[in-house]
């Protein structure tokens, strides 16, 4: 029997939806593969945590569109799957482990990234850290770097920048970058 | 199962609203923009101060940066973050000329070595990555504005532990 007929049946059986002729055919599935009875616990025992969970019924907001997309998206859904993919289930039987498995993955994340930057910022200077680099948006900028007597930069001269209009200094609707403005807005958090 | 994820998703909940040390103060910096002209000062007057000798002598020890007149237009003193950059729009109450900074590394209590972006409006026209000293201005030569030419001041105040 295909695979996709025995999951069709195991459904059923767990939604007591069988007729007897489905009865049937799944008591014979069940003789071929013992291991099926595994996966019917298992269906069971999902079906009664949602059932303890979820609230008995709850009335969508636009009854006929919602299922209408349901139909959709389930009709997308089977003609999506791949045979191959469906003979493939052991990883299907651990979906209940992806959402923890992401939440551990988030939280070694946010310490990984609490360690970086609780590591204090003292290496020392890059042997050429006293000679800045000047990188350009145009290539008919200019620049000059002038240092003083013990090396340490003093000025950084910079030619060919189009000059301030009044018109844009004074304007009120001046676009600005957009990480200042998330900088400006998390400052009055 | 499924009760596990909701708790591992509200520890993570709570956890993701904790202090950002990223977000902690290391330090200080002061940028100041000075308006320099060899001609009159009447397109800026009655604006800008006069800056103090020490100041005016300092800069005109960089003879690309001498002119016959200076005036300060305002400072501005934003925090170093440890991680994050700050902002400093030193051409109140125009937000036309923008300075980013992000520290990069640091060398004791005295040299911090930072990302310095220079935008006008929207657009990032140079960044660099130089060093400030302690006690050392370092000056940025920037565009030409009303007969004359911005200068920006910068100053490291503090570095803290």
């Amino acid at each position: 029997m295909k695979t996709e007929k025995i999951e069709e049946l195991i459904v059923k059986w767990v939604d007591h939806s069988l007729s007897a002729d489905e009865q049937e055919q799944l008591d014979e599935a069940l003789k071929a593969d013992p291991s099926l009875r595994e996966e019917i616990q298992k269906m069971s025992e999902v079906k009664s945590l949602l059932q303890a969970e979820l609230p008995q019924s709850v009335d969508p907001p636009y009854p006929d569109f919602f299922n209408s997309q349901l139909m959709r998206k389930i009709d997308l859904n089977v003609a999506a799957q791949q045979p191959k993919a469906l003979v493939k289930r052991w990883w299907q039987d651990m979906r209940w482990a992806w959402a923890p498995a992401a939440a551990l993955a988030l939280v070694m994340a946010f310490f990984a990234g609490k360690r970086l930057s609780d590591a204090p910022i003292s290496e020392p200077l890059a042997e050429n850290g006293n000679v800045p680099s000047v990188y350009f948006s145009e290539s008919n900028f200019q620049a000059e770097v002038i240092s003083d007597e013990n090396g340490d930069v003093s000025a950084i001269l910079v030619d060919g920048l189009s000059e301030l209009d009044d018109k844009g200094v004074f304007s009120e609707t001046a676009e600005l970058p957009v990480s200042y403005k998330r900088y400006e807005a998390s400052r009055f958090h | 199962m499924k009760r596990f994820s909701f708790i591992f998703l509200f520890l993570i909940t709570g956890l993701l609203h904790a202090e950002d040390p990223g977000k902690e103060q290391i330090g200080s910096l002061s940028v100041e923009l000075i308006y320099a002209t060899n001609g009159g000062l009447e397109k800026i007057e009655p604006h800008g101060k006069l800056l103090s000798k020490e100041d005016e002598k300092k800069i005109r020890e960089i003879k690309k940066l001498s002119f016959k007149e200076y005036r300060s237009m305002g400072t501005e003193t934003p925090k170093v973050l440890r991680s994050y950059e700050t902002w400093a729009t030193p051409l109140r109450p125009s937000k036309e000329m923008l300075i980013s900074l992000e520290p990069l590394s640091r060398e004791g209590d005295d040299k911090l070595q930072l990302v310095l972006e220079y935008w006008q409006s929207k657009r990032k026209l140079f960044s660099t990555n130089p060093t400030l000293v302690k006690g050392k201005p370092l000056y940025l030569l920037g565009p030409k504005w009303r007969d004359g030419r911005v200068i920006l001041k910068l100053k490291l105040l503090e570095l803290t532990d």
